[in-house]
């Protein structure tokens, strides 16, 4: 399956939804989000994708906007490492109650290796169980828990060092 | 456990995956009948779904019209095309870390782990003892090696295993042909391919590769891609 211009417009008109609110959701921020939503469907446009799994549209955005936000989280990590993280004033969050923690998860997940994070991300934020994150990696069961165990291990060795 | 991860987990049984499957009709009719009975009777997961839905409303109300082309001057700092390539294991892939715009060369890691073989990351977290292998992109012939500076400051060859280049030919992620099982040196390895013009001695490269302390070195008349690793106790 692939799409046509005229796909990634009605796509983005029926599916966009998930990534703006998941975008906001992990980069904490509404203008970031927004500007997630454009890039990644503008890149869409550019690069009509070979859906490798046409089974779920979904599936593929959850792939496709959790890849896009922690590379900006990344980058927002090395944006840090240069400003003076003291001077850098706090993103406004979206959420109140979550929001402390949500912050704070942030911040680890930008310094998790990509594919750790993922895994952090949707079996914690998300909520998904195992067979769900295997079908959107589209790797076993078992791998998923072999990474979510790595994750938690960089996650403790992390809070120790903190 | 982390107590972050706590705090900020999702609230509901459901997850947001099955919930937003559940709403844009992805399921098959058995999964959505058991999603409704399931909402009918579980109050947290009807609040989780009646976020979703104000999200949506958010969206509707909210989202600018697609843009058309993306934003000039931006770097674009991630691949659909590569995210939905991204073969096995491990959702995205962001070839070789470097892909500068319009660099014809790429290369690419895939890890062997016990029997399973995921496609890697930048960034991967590995294990010593982990099998690893290449692949390389090129739109030219071009002469390739891959070499790597460890945790310890130190560089290697991974490929060829000789004291020159090897010429290969074009090819859209090529594997080479030499698996390396990785050694006990832990923390983060830096992976260079260099991509000749013509054949280069390799010892030279790789002790200014040493020698650079991470930076890359100027090699005249090959272009480089990047890719990195790290290495985690066992
Ligand atoms: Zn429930």
């Amino acid at each position: 399956m692939s799409l046509d211009a005229g796909g990634v417009e009605q796509l983005y008109r029926t599916h966009g939804h998930v990534v703006l609110r998941r975008a906001r959701h992990l980069l904490g921020s509404d203008v970031d989000a927004h500007e997630a939503l454009q890039d990644i469907f503008a890149e869409l446009l550019r690069t009509p994708p070979a859906l490798r799994s046409p089974g779920s549209l979904v599936a593929w955005l959850y792939q496709t906007t959790t890849h896009f936000c922690l590379n900006q989280l990344r980058n927002r990590r090395t944006g840090l490492r240069l400003l003076d993280r003291h001077l850098r004033p706090a993103q406004a969050s979206t959420e109140a109650p979550r929001g402390e923690a949500l912050a704070a998860v942030r911040q680890l997940l930008g310094r998790l290796p990509e594919n750790l994070a993922a895994v952090v991300v949707y079996h914690h934020l998300d909520g998904m169980t195992h067979e769900e994150i295997s079908t959107v990696l589209g790797c076993s069961r078992r791998q998923v828990g072999y990474l979510l165990e790595r994750a938690h291990a960089s996650l403790q060795s992390e809070e120790r060092s903190a | 456990m982390n107590a972050l991860l706590e705090d900020a987990r999702w609230q509901a049984c459901l997850s947001a995956f099955r919930l937003d499957r559940f709403r844009l009709q992805e399921l098959t009719a058995e999964d959505a009948a058991e999603v409704r009975a399931h909402l009918a009777g579980c109050a947290q997961c009807r609040a989780a779904e009646a976020q979703l839905a104000s999200a949506e409303d958010d969206f509707r109300a909210l989202a600018a019209p697609l843009r058309r082309r993306p934003r000039a001057g931006r770097a674009v700092a991630f691949s659909v095309a590569a995210v939905a390539l991204a073969a096995t294991c491990l959702l995205a892939l962001n070839p070789g870390g470097v892909r500068s715009k319009g660099a014809p060369t790429s290369i690419g890691m895939y890890v062997q782990h016990g029997q399973a073989v995921r496609r890697a990351l930048p960034g991967e977290a590995v294990l010593p003892g982990d099998v690893v292998r290449f692949v390389y992109s090129s739109r030219e012939p071009r002469s390739l090696a891959i070499l790597s500076l460890d945790g310890a400051g130190v560089a290697s060859v991974y490929f060829p295993d000789g004291p020159q280049t090897v010429d290969v030919p074009a090819a859209e992620e090529a594997p080479l042909p030499l698996g390396t099982r990785l050694d006990g040196v832990l923390g983060e390895e830096q992976v260079v391919a260099l991509f000749c013009q013509r054949t280069r001695a390799l010892e030279p490269v790789r002790q200014a590769l040493q020698a650079a302390h991470g930076a890359l070195p100027e090699v005249p008349g090959c272009s480089l891609a990047t890719f990195h690793f790290t290495k985690l106790a066992p």
